[in-house]
This record gives structure tokens, C-alpha cells and sequence, in this order.
């Protein structure tokens, strides 16, 4: 699929042993590298992405999914090197099967970053709930970052290597989403949104509505203060 | 000017000021203090028990500053110095989170690191 290109897979884990192994175990053949970055779980995450063949990274204290990307990200910067690396959600909601799609476009339409969208694609078994939030939170990126995307809060992101200089992520919450859609505006990098399928599992539904609350604070302070 | 009818709330007050004071003094003994916030702080405490102490000259402050009374002036300035020092606290911790981030990101890198190399 890839032309000998080298890929990295980067995924912020917190408590996710009951789905990591099946996500790793799913990217592992598909890519040169998947590395974990485990945020201090209280379960067995870790243990169990490594031994599916992750490099796994562990943070002593919790952090937050935008300092645990920050960190894989890091690391790559570091002391890897890559074509392209992809960003992916330990929870299982993502078709891995789909990454191929993604980096093909990301090459053959000639931009620097490729952003998944559900609503490009298809959100199964979506609460309406959490489809309202995720709509007004389109709406708070754009008036923050300029950018006018169809999903915001999309885990499922491809850069190409030499872009991950630019985008450096502050926010260590989960406002890191709105964050690199501003710093891809800001980097006048190119993009492109790509359509990837989003499963909602009944016991799993990612974080709380009540959380967006949390992201718009947490953008809000990150302009003013 | 001694009023005996806020003789008790100025004496409750006045008590809480000194004991504001005490802990103020006690902190600078600690080396817990800097200088330049010792000085602010002595300063607005002394200076808020001469007030309560002397209420005519409160009021006329406060009409001075084209405030009715002396009590809302009292109100304002508390609100300036409750607002003022939660975003410094707000600013410290965020850069406290910074550094924080900073380090456990170090050494969760280098610990990384240091296993792939003994691996090899």
C-alpha cells in the first residue's frame, strides 16, 4: 500500500486493556511501527501493548490524550525516522483497514496532513447527543483557528513527517484536537479531510458530553492567559 | 470617632486583621515570603486596619473616588485583589503544568529509551 514507505502509528492509551491488544494487533501488520503512549493506566495496558508489539512510552502521572500525542510525537521527532505518522484512538473506534485509504490520499493529493471525518464517512451507533457536541465543536474551532472542517475531534489524523515540527502540541487535554487544526492554520500547512468510519460501542463511548465544557475552558484559557 | 455601635465588628475585624498580620510575620520568619510581597501585603493589611478604625475617613475616600460609600469601596478593592490574585495563580499553575509536563515526558522518553538499548 505504501511504496516502501515508512509508517509510524502514534496512540495516546489511558485504562484501555479490554481494546489495546485488538488495536495494536490490527496496525502491527500494517505498519513499521506503533507506539503507545500509556498515561499512566491504572490496568494493564501497557503490558498488554507490548506484548502485541508496541513500542509502548509510560508517563509516571496522568496527563491527558494531547500531552500523550505530544509525547509519541516527541519521541518520533527525536528518534525515528518516518514518512508518514498517523495518530489512531486506543479504543477501538477506528477501522485500521482504512489507514491505506488515508496515506494514499495524503500522497497523491499532495498535502501535509490528512484528517479523518465521520461525518465524511460513517459514525455507527452514534449517540445524537454526542453528534450535537461534535457539531458545535466544528463550529468553536472555526471561529478560533479560521479552519471550517466537517469533524474537529477526529482521532484519526496522517502527517507527513516533516510536518511534526510544526505541530507541536500544548494543550494537554483533550483541546489538543482544536489545537492542531490552529496550528495547521497557523503553519499554512496543506490538508485534506478524509472520509474514515467511527464505531460507538455500547459499554465505550469515548468521553463524556460534559467534557466538551472542559475543551472550550480549556481553549479560552489558552488565549487569554 | 470611636462608634459603639460598630465597636463589634470593627473589633471582630480588627482581630482577624492582627491574625492575618501574625501569619504574614510568621511566613517571613519561614523564608516562605518575598520581599516585595511582604511589603504589599504588611502595607494593605496596616493600612485596611487604620481604615476600619477610622470610618469617616473611609467614606470620605470613597466619596473622593466618586464611590457612595465607604463599605462598597472596601468591596471593590477586594474584588480587584480576589480577581487579580486567582489569574496569578492561574498563570503559576499553568506553568507549573509546563514544567510538570515537561519532566514526566523526559524521563517517560529517556526510560524508553534506556529498555530498547539494553534490549539490544
Amino acid at each position: 500500500m505504501s511504496k516502501k514507505r515508512k509508517i509510524v502509528v502514534v496512540i495516546a492509551a489511558y485504562n484501555e486493556s479490554k481494546t489495546i491488544t485488538s488495536v495494536v494487533s490490527q496496525l502491527i501488520n500494517i505498519v513499521d511501527q506503533v507506539i503507545v503512549v500509556d498515561d499512566a493506566s491504572c490496568d494493564k495496558t501497557s503490558n498488554l501493548a507490548k506484548k502485541a508489539g508496541a513500542t509502548v512510552i509510560s508517563h509516571s502521572i496522568n496527563l491527558g490524550q494531547g500531552a500523550a500525542l505530544e509525547t509519541g510525537f516527541e519521541f518520533v521527532r527525536n528518534y525515528l525516522t518516518c514518512d508518514v505518522v498517523v495518530t489512531f484512538d486506543a479504543d477501538n473506534q477506528f477501522d485500521a483497514k482504512e489507514m491505506p485509504g488515508m496515506i494514499e490520499c495524503l500522497f497523491n493529493s499532495k498535502v501535509d496532513v490528512v484528517l479523518g471525518s465521520r461525518f465524511l464517512g460513517r459514525a455507527l451507533n452514534m449517540p445524537l447527543l454526542r453528534k450535537v457536541v461534535l457539531k458545535i465543536g466544528i463550529y468553536v474551532t472555526w471561529f478560533f483557528s479560521g479552519i471550517k472542517l466537517t469533524d474537529t475531534h477526529n482521532g484519526f489524523r496522517a502527517f507527513k513527517f516533516d510536518t511534526l515540527s510544526k505541530i507541536v502540541i500544548s494543550q494537554n487535554r483533550m483541546a489538543h484536537a482544536s489545537e492542531i487544526i490552529e496550528l495547521i492554520g497557523r503553519n499554512k500547512l496543506t490538508f485534506k479531510e478524509y472520509p474514515v468510519t467511527v464505531k460507538y460501542h455500547n459499554d465505550r463511548r469515548g468521553q463524556s458530553n460534559l467534557n466538551s465544557l472542559n475543551i472550550i475552558r480549556d481553549i479560552l484559557m489558552d488565549k487569554f492567559i | 470617632m470611636i462608634n459603639l455601635y460598630h465597636l463589634p465588628a470593627q473589633l471582630f475585624m480588627g482581630i482577624i486583621i492582627l491574625l492575618i498580620l501574625y501569619r504574614t510575620y510568621s511566613s517571613v520568619k519561614a523564608n516562605k515570603l518575598s520581599r516585595s510581597f511582604l511589603i504589599f501585603w504588611m502595607g494593605f493589611w496596616i493600612f485596611a486596619l487604620i481604615l476600619l478604625f477610622n470610618l469617616p475617613s473611609l467614606s470620605k475616600l470613597a466619596s473622593s473616588l466618586g464611590i457612595g460609600r465607604g463599605v462598597d469601596l472596601v468591596i471593590y478593592l477586594s474584588l480587584i485583589m480576589i480577581f487579580s490574585t486567582l489569574f496569578k495563580l492561574i498563570v503559576k499553575q499553568k506553568n507549573q503544568d509546563k514544567i510538570i509536563t515537561k519532566i514526566i515526558r523526559k524521563i517517560a522518553i529517556d526510560e524508553t529509551m534506556i529498555k530498547s538499548s539494553t534490549k539490544k
